[in-house]
């Protein structure tokens, strides 16, 4: 478990801060840990189902973005966050943007398919980053981890819809 | 001008009639079976729909979906197995078409196409079965995608 842990943190390391930050949460460590969630706000209808089980989330809505040559999914951090601020923030972090619905994922789930999530600067202080993604860029695995996490969530709507 | 003959009889009636000898029956039960695939034509329709939605709804959006990739798409969801249900569809930010299976059980099937047939897919089929891998798509869906579909709604 150590050794795996090890090497899911050197496959991460060229993206994470050089610099100590300060996080929102100077009483949790940077790394978020197994009992954490986690919120990924999404902005497109088509990356919430239509069929059978509407407004879950779809694989789509967890694409991670290339970074400083590393593929990062920006969320943010719920723990001990009151929804009316988890829906503040969906309404501010992309300018002119306003979040239709957000994916609720725990980090266990997140662990479990062999990814981690730490804090890092962002438009507000919560926010973190999904880390561990394939660096190849191949496609299929990538698209794994996509579906694992979505497989996991939870769709949430803001109180208004 | 034309009116509708006050007669008309579909195509199909008494297909389920079992009157006659067994080649008879042999005969209407191929002849329903041949139907009921023209039938299910609508629901391939439906997604083609989506998919020119789709190629819509990027343009509004300066997104880029080529006409070789709706192309290949369109192929691909006319040649999907009729009996099986339809694909949702999304852009992918690289311009490939995404097509989702949800099923019971927060079961998922993906599927990212590109313009030149490559079919990337990954699926979640319970709580420790997963599958992904890259197949070729020329004009008959590769075996794994379906085998993975098709598992998602069997268990």
């Amino acid at each position: 478990m150590i050794q795996f842990l090890r090497r899911l943190w050197m496959r991460c390391a060229p993206s994470t801060p050089t610099e100590p930050e300060q996080s929102a949460f100077p009483a949790l460590p940077d790394d978020l840990g197994k009992d954490e969630y986690i919120a990924r706000f999404i902005f497109d209808k088509r990356h919430l189902t239509k069929g059978d089980n509407p407004g879950q989330p779809r694989p789509q809505a967890f694409k991670p973005e290339y970074y400083q040559g590393n593929w990062e999914l920006s969320v943010c951090r719920n723990t001990g966050l009151a929804e009316g601020r988890i829906w503040e923030i969906s309404r501010t972090c992309r300018p002119g943007m306003v979040a239709l619905a957000r994916a609720d994922v725990g980090m266990s789930a997140v662990h479990e398919t062999q990814l981690m999530a730490r804090y890092a600067e962002g438009a507000y202080p919560e926010h973190a980053v999904v880390l561990g993604w394939p660096v190849s860029g191949e496609k299929d695995a990538q698209m794994m981890h996509m579906v694992a996490l979505a497989s996991a969530s939870q769709g949430r709507f803001p109180p208004s819809s | 001008m034309s009116t509708l003959n006050p007669t008309y009889v579909p195509v199909s009636a008494g297909l389920s009639s079992f009157s006659g000898g067994p080649e008879s029956a042999l005969v209407k039960r191929m002849t329903a079976h041949a139907l009921g695939q023209l039938a299910l034509q609508s629901h391939a329709q439906a997604a083609l729909n989506d998919l020119f939605n789709l190629k819509q709804e990027a343009t509004d959006a300066g997104q880029t979906l080529s006409p070789e990739t709706v192309e290949t798409c369109k192929r691909f969801l006319l040649a999907w197995p009729k009996a099986m249900p339809m694909p949702e569809l999304a852009l992918d930010t690289d311009g490939e078409v995404m097509l989702d299976w949800a099923g019971p059980h927060r079961s998922l099937v993906s599927v990212s196409l590109r313009h030149d047939g490559r079919v990337s897919y990954a699926a979640q089929l319970g709580a420790w079965r997963r599958t992904h891998g890259v197949e070729a798509f020329d004009d008959s869906v590769p075996a794994p995608v379906v085998d993975a579909v098709r598992a998602l709604y069997s268990d």
